[in-house]
């Protein structure tokens, strides 16, 4: 029960780490809207569970067609200015004392869980599954990644557009953190503002990897391991 | 053509003489009634910023009592300002109130933002009246601040409140959870408590911020459910107490936790929960009445607004724009009137201690303890 508790919250704030160095190393940004798209999947989950799915997709493509001929300064304030933009939206949209949001508890292994948190491990866990297979496949696809990460007009005369990369790290990331939100987030209280605690440690974590380098994305899981077992 | 008799001229002559005179004298020595002067009272709410959903309840309350105050037969006009969540949004927007020329203004919800405005308050000799906030605002008023008054509880009185709980429970044993964002009041809470209560402490434990360790309040409650304990007060009064609870019987912990209010004293949120066994402090309960205008408050507050009335913040707020709305109806100084009476709010009687604190505690004054238990609220104090 105990690892549960403690794998479950590791894993998923791997996979939103793992957004974060994305957006930054590919995208060339700092994407602070991922926290609010976190908050926003948790207020979603009321409604209907794809809504997070289809809400991330569509923020995603909006920040990369607006952010595309901007440096990474005016990327990053601009997806701050959108964090921003969300939150007060969910503020006047839910002007109420509090919000909570439902949840059910399941029997696994004779311990009691939250289904949804248990959901958000199996989400986390496949996205870096699938993430560490196309790091460690070497396939072109990586290879293209690389050249991209390193320099751009590089890339380009390559013939890779980037463009498209980048649309899909952009909506990829804000889908997987908007679909994460509504289901880790079942069960508590929330506000507009409690995905930029998520954001903060999971900026830690792709800090710390990013310091890896060429490793940064297969590290990425053992430094939330590690981060959560020493908060714990 | 006849002539015109000379005393009919006269007569006329004299009569538009007297009423020239009657005229110009009506102008000179007649004053218009002036209106009755409309008492305006100044609401600081977070309305955006960390505390908006207090906000939400506290803006709620400010109306309800403009209203239930005209029906009562006072002119008051409640003038609401957001004060979002820093000390210096909270400046400002006083500043603003102060300007508009306001009697007093009531209101803040977080203690350095109520630190930053009692400063104001003194400056500007505009009463202000903390309705929310436990800072220390009576070292304020020790040091010479006139202008600074409290409605709500000082640190003291929740300690206080805690220890009452625990006797009137016979709870033989208890742990404290403190939270440490909210360190300096929850060390006060809980040194009241060890002070006062004869129950075993049997562990005190500090939840990390949670932009520290977003987890760690999951680690607490699971380290406490192994701990045999009968009551556990929770000192974070924020949603980290619903995870906090939910986690701690998700792991099998059976103690009572008692809360400090704030999220956990919600009558919708506990139902909404239906978690047995938390109990919360509250200024009032619709099932205790204390004055005619308890009931008044719960009813109306959940006709106008479709919910059921918050049972601090909103409540505070409510009485601290009547007990503004009562003193300044007595003229003269507004400073004096709110030391030397005694006010009708639906929490109580209040009265002012010598640094300017409400009198919790004492006979008029109490605040009251329930319970959430098999789908309803029992009052236990």
């Amino acid at each position: 029960m105990t690892i549960a508790t403690y794998l479950f919250p590791a894993f998923v704030y791997a996979s939103l780490a793992l957004c974060v160095l994305l957006s930054y190393r590919v995208a060339k940004m700092v994407n602070l809207s991922l926290g609010s798209l976190f908050t926003l999947g948790g207020y979603l989950s009321m409604f209907s569970p794809l809504a997070s799915l289809v809400a991330g997709t569509l923020i995603g493509l909006l920040l990369h067609v607006c952010t595309k001929r901007m440096d990474v300064g005016r990327a990053t304030l601009f997806s701050l200015g959108l964090a921003i933009a969300m939150e007060e939206a969910l503020r006047i949209s839910f002007r109420v004392e509090y919000v909570l949001l439902r949840s059910e508890i399941i029997h696994l292994f004779g311990s009691k869980l939250v289904l949804e948190h248990f959901l958000a491990f199996l989400v986390s866990a496949a996205f870096l599954a699938s993430f560490l297979a196309f790091e460690l496949k070497g396939s072109l696809g990586k290879l293209k990644l690389k050249v991209v990460e390193e320099d751009l007009e590089i890339a380009e005369v390559y013939g890779i557009d980037t463009e498209r990369v980048r649309a899909l790290i952009l909506t990829v990331s804000s889908a997987i953190c908007c679909c994460l939100g509504s289901l880790y987030l079942s069960g508590r209280v929330i506000s507009p503002t409690i995905g930029w605690i998520s954001l903060i440690f999971s900026c830690i974590i792709a800090t710390i990897a990013h310091a890896f380098r060429e490793k940064a994305y297969i590290l990425v899981l053992p430094v939330s391991l590690g981060l959560c077992w020493l908060t714990w | 053509m006849d002539k015109v008799p000379s005393r009919l001229i006269v007569a006329f002559a004299v009569i538009v003489v007297l009423a020239v005179i009657a005229m110009a004298t009506y102008f000179v020595l007649y004053v218009p009634p002036t209106p009755t002067p409309v008492m305006r009272i100044g609401v600081l709410v977070p309305l955006t910023g960390e505390f908006s959903s207090a906000g939400v309840v506290m803006e709620n309350a400010a109306r309800l009592a403009e209203k239930h105050a005209r029906e009562m037969g006072y002119d008051v006009e409640v003038i609401i300002r957001d004060c979002g969540d820093k000390p210096e949004s909270a400046k400002v927007a006083f500043l603003a109130l102060a300007r508009e020329g306001v009697a007093a203004i009531v209101g803040t919800y977080s203690s350095p933002q109520a630190m930053a405005v009692a400063d104001l308050a003194n400056q500007t000799k505009v009463v202000f009246m903390a309705s929310v906030a436990a800072a220390d605002l009576e070292g304020k008023v020790r040091a010479g601040n006139r202008y600074v008054f409290r409605n709500a509880y000082n640190t003291s009185y929740w300690g206080f409140l805690a220890a009452e709980f625990l006797q009137a429970t016979n709870a033989k044993s208890y742990c404290l959870v403190g939270y440490e964002p909210l360190k300096t009041f929850n060390e006060g809470l809980f040194g009241v408590v060890k002070r006062l209560s004869t129950a075993e402490l049997k562990g005190e434990r500090w939840v990390k911020s949670p932009a520290v360790s977003p987890e760690d309040y999951k680690k607490a409650a699971r380290e406490l459910a192994k701990v045999d304990v009968e009551v556990i007060i929770l000192g974070d009064p924020g949603s980290g107490s619903v995870d906090f609870v939910k986690e701690y019987r998700l792991a099998g912990g059976k103690a009572t936790i008692y809360s400090v209010g704030g999220t956990l004293a919600l009558p919708d949120l506990l139902k909404e929960l239906n978690i047995s066994g938390i109990a919360f402090q509250a200024a009032a309960l619709e099932q205790k009445a204390k004055t005619d205008l308890t009931k008044k408050y719960f009813e109306d507050y959940r006709k106008e607004y479709g919910r059921e009335a918050n049972n601090y913040a909103g409540i505070l707020t409510y009485d601290a724009i009547l007990i503004i709305v009562q003193a300044a109806a007595k003229g003269g100084d507004l400073v004096l009137n709110l030391e030397r009476g005694t006010f009708k709010g639906a929490a109580g009687f209040y009265e002012f201690s010598e640094t300017h604190q409400a009198k919790w505690g004492s006979d008029k004054l109490r605040g009251t303890i329930g319970i959430f238990k098999d789908g309803k609220i029992e009052v236990i104090l």
